[in-house]
């Protein structure tokens, strides 16, 4: 019977079960994609003859409409077979964290709005009803009536002062801020993880030469650096990335020392030792790992903090160049309109402070689960 | 050439004052094959002695001085570094540790854990070395290896982490095992079934044991000999049986009626009075001598040294026993209040 209604629709068997999030979410996410690749259609079928993004959006497209649908056959088949859930196979820290993660309500809903954020950023072909550039009253004789259009059926989220769609803009924008939130992330946590553990691990002069550099960069007001970064070089994408990156590291670096040097003292570590471990194995593939829950949360939390400044660097004009949409660059436009057509620099804000609170709801929920030492609610 | 041979072996640990001299002196050689124990109480310096033999001394912390000698197989330990003692760690000595619960790494499966030591020392394929790793799981009394392999330390109890341990340190097959109070954090049924074991694995293997206890009981049921630490330095050693029989040195009979015994249960405990001296201030002559019950002038004045010494009737008779298989004592008893040595 699960099994069939596995078969009919994804989520089904799941909801059949109790497990209402899971199941609820992903039916809604397959029966959301279903009616966006009917509708639009003609749009997707273009997508085959389409550029780069088309591409992309195409397979995403394809991609989690099957992997919906494999997951919710295969986990219904699975808790048939065994009579239980999934995910409960894997007793390790971060199996035990993932399922202390999934009683957390509000860390799963940021959980599903990241993935939902990120889904619309890769379908923003397919989405997007208008061109981010286009400018519907130009083209028509110069008819100003669609510039700072209110919300209307046409334009769900209004017109700017150029008559563009604010949703489009939104979606495309969409690629700059989140895009630029988990490389920078990416790139500092990677950097300020291999510093942090070798200063913590090696001490001595090493420690000291790298823990002064930290407090160095930490030294200074972290928009103030971004902005000097910024306005010495040509403004690209790029160096938006490396700044924001550069600025962030030596807070990862200073919490990644710390649990080393914590962990360095345990007797895990001397054991690792006395089997003969080299010194880099023992940092990179023993002690590591213990830290991998706090750097987790300091990570994700580290994304939403990234995008407000992303979003700040723009709306000082210093982010992306002008007219390129970008959240921050679009409410940095709007606010001259405030008065007059709230909508141009509400909306995109809005898109900003979901995004952040998605990413900041899923950081205290893996804080909870992963680091319980920090997290207030301690339960061990 | 013996399996270890350790001379003149004096490590200091630094404080903020004087250097903390933590063994001081201390010469001990182990056969292939044999066991021996070494006993003394917390601050005696036996743990920093089994941490001076693989070069595990904190960083910073701790050194072993210059003219001390630590000789494995004729190779000369201190001062050595690199690839090579990488290659003795774990491979050639291995050694296992108090605290079962925190010496495994609680993020790594246990089997993940002995698998990584076995591909390190051992020229086995994959598949090679995971059998080799469920054999050690079997080796070391673990019911159901293939599924306790992918267990993790949190889910063990305190026996099966300390067997884990043991599987771990005997992957390389190593030729010398150090045991550090390998039973100290178990309780008493636990603490039979792992000396067993570890007197099992050392018969099968041929292995050296260098058993490290604060507790006689502990290592005379393993062990062919005894030295017994007192402050930094040897203060008595001799076979097993013969230390049982007939203590020489005050400290040890002091240890022998501490001790608690299932045998004789009217027997009333007679703790040592006092504690060890901080090793920062040994106290001049012998160390033992603010608490030792037989206390003369001398101990006070002169440092004795470590003689071969016979069974004690009334007073110590002096004898020169042949060495390795006699016994010496570190005591003034055995020259008396003027004599010579």
């Amino acid at each position: 019977m699960g099994r069939r209604a596995g078969f009919l629709l994804p989520g089904l068997p799941q909801l059949l079960r109790g497990r209402v999030l899971g199941g609820g979410f992903a039916l809604f996410l397959w029966l959301g994609l279903l009616t966006l690749a009917v509708t639009r259609f003609d749009r997707v079928r273009g997508a085959l003859l389409g550029d780069l993004d088309d591409w992309i959006a195409l397979l995403t497209l394809a991609m989690v409409l099957g992997g919906v649908w494999l997951w919710s056959f295969r986990a219904g088949r699975r808790s048939m077979v065994t009579g239980r859930g999934s995910g409960e196979g894997s007793p390790g820290a971060l199996g035990q964290g993932w399922r202390a993660f999934r009683r957390n309500r509000m860390a799963l809903l940021g959980l599903g709005t990241i993935c939902l954020f990120y889904l619309a950023m890769l379908l923003t072909p397919f989405l997007a009803p208008f061109e981010p550039e286009f400018r519907e009253a130009y083209e028509v004789g110069g008819d100003m009536t669609r510039r700072l259009a209110a919300p209307s059926s046409v334009h769900l989220m209004g017109t700017d002062e150029f008559s563009q769609d604010i949703l489009s803009r939104i979606l495309y924008g969409s690629r700059i801020s989140l895009t630029i939130g988990l490389l920078a992330v990416g790139i500092s946590v990677t950097l300020g993880t291999f510093l942090g553990a070798i200063a913590g691990y090696w001490g001595g002069l090493v420690d000291t030469a790298i823990m002064r550099l930290v407090d160095m960069v930490m030294a200074f007001p972290r928009l103030v650096l971004l902005i000097v970064i910024v306005a010495l070089f040509p403004t690209t994408i790029f160096i938006v990335i490396v700044a924001l990156a550069f600025t962030q590291w030596p807070s990862t670096a200073r919490m990644v020392r710390g649990e080393i040097l914590a962990l360095k003292e345990r007797e895990f570590c001397e054991a690792a030792r006395a089997l003969g471990f080299s010194r880099g194995r023992i940092l990179f593939r023993h002690l590591l790992p213990n830290a991998l829950g706090p750097l987790i949360v300091v990570a994700t939390l580290g994304i939403g903090n990234t995008i407000v400044l992303e979003a700040g660097l723009s709306f000082l004009g210093l982010g992306v160049q002008a007219g390129t949409p970008s959240w921050g660059s679009m409410v940095s436009d709007g606010r001259d309109y405030l008065m007059d057509a709230w909508w141009v620099a509400t909306f995109p804000g809005f898109a900003i402070v979901l995004a952040v609170l998605a990413f900041n709801l899923v950081g205290d929920g893996l804080r909870d689960a992963l680091d319980p030492r920090q997290s207030e609610g301690a339960r061990r | 050439m013996s399996l270890l041979e350790i001379q003149k072996l004096r490590t200091h640990i630094r404080t903020a004052g004087d250097d903390a001299r933590a063994v001081d002196g201390v010469d001990l050689l182990l056969e292939e094959g044999e066991s021996v124990g070494l006993v003394g109480e917390s601050g005696s310096g036996k743990t920093l002695l089994a941490l001076s033999i693989l070069g595990l001394l904190p960083e910073g912390g701790g050194a072993i001085l210059p003219g001390s000698s630590i000789r494995f197989r004729g190779e000369e330990l201190v001062g050595m570094g690199g690839k090579r003692l990488r290659e003795i760690r774990g491979g050639e000595v291995a050694m296992i540790f108090q605290e079962p619960m925190t010496s495994l790494n609680p993020v790594f499966s246990v089997g993940n854990q002995i698998l990584e030591a076995v591909e390190l020392h051992r020229p086995l394929n994959r598949d090679a070395a995971k059998e080799e790793m469920l054999r050690l799981l079997g080796e070391v009394g673990i019911p159901d290896p293939e599924a306790r392999a992918g267990d993790y330390p949190h889910q063990l109890s305190g026996g099966m982490r300390q067997r884990a341990m043991i599987a771990m340190a005997l992957a390389g097959e190593p030729s010398l095992l150090l045991a550090d109070e390998p039973t100290t954090a178990l309780d008493v049924t636990v603490e039979a079934q792992i000396l067993q074991l570890l007197k099992r694995v050392q018969a099968r293997m041929g292995m050296g044991l260098l058993l490290i206890s604060h507790d006689l009981n502990v290592v005379s049921r393993v062990c062919d000999r005894i030295l017994i630490l007192y402050g930094g330095k040897v203060v008595e050693a001799g076979p097993t049986q013969k230390i049982l029989d007939a203590p020489i040195h005050p400290y040890t009979r002091g240890l022998m009626g501490s001790r608690l015994s299932f045998d004789d249960r009217r027997r009333t405990l007679r703790p040592i009075p006092g504690e060890v001296p901080e090793a920062t201030d040994w106290p001049r002559g012998c160390r033992f001598h603010p608490r030792c019950p037989e206390v003369m002038d001398r101990c006070r004045r002169e440092e004795p040294r470590l003689l071969p010494g016979t069974e004690r009737k009334g007073a110590v008779e002096v004898q020169g026993g042949a060495p390795g298989g006699g016994r010496d004592v570190r005591c003034w008893l055995l020259a008396g209040e003027e004599g010579g040595a």
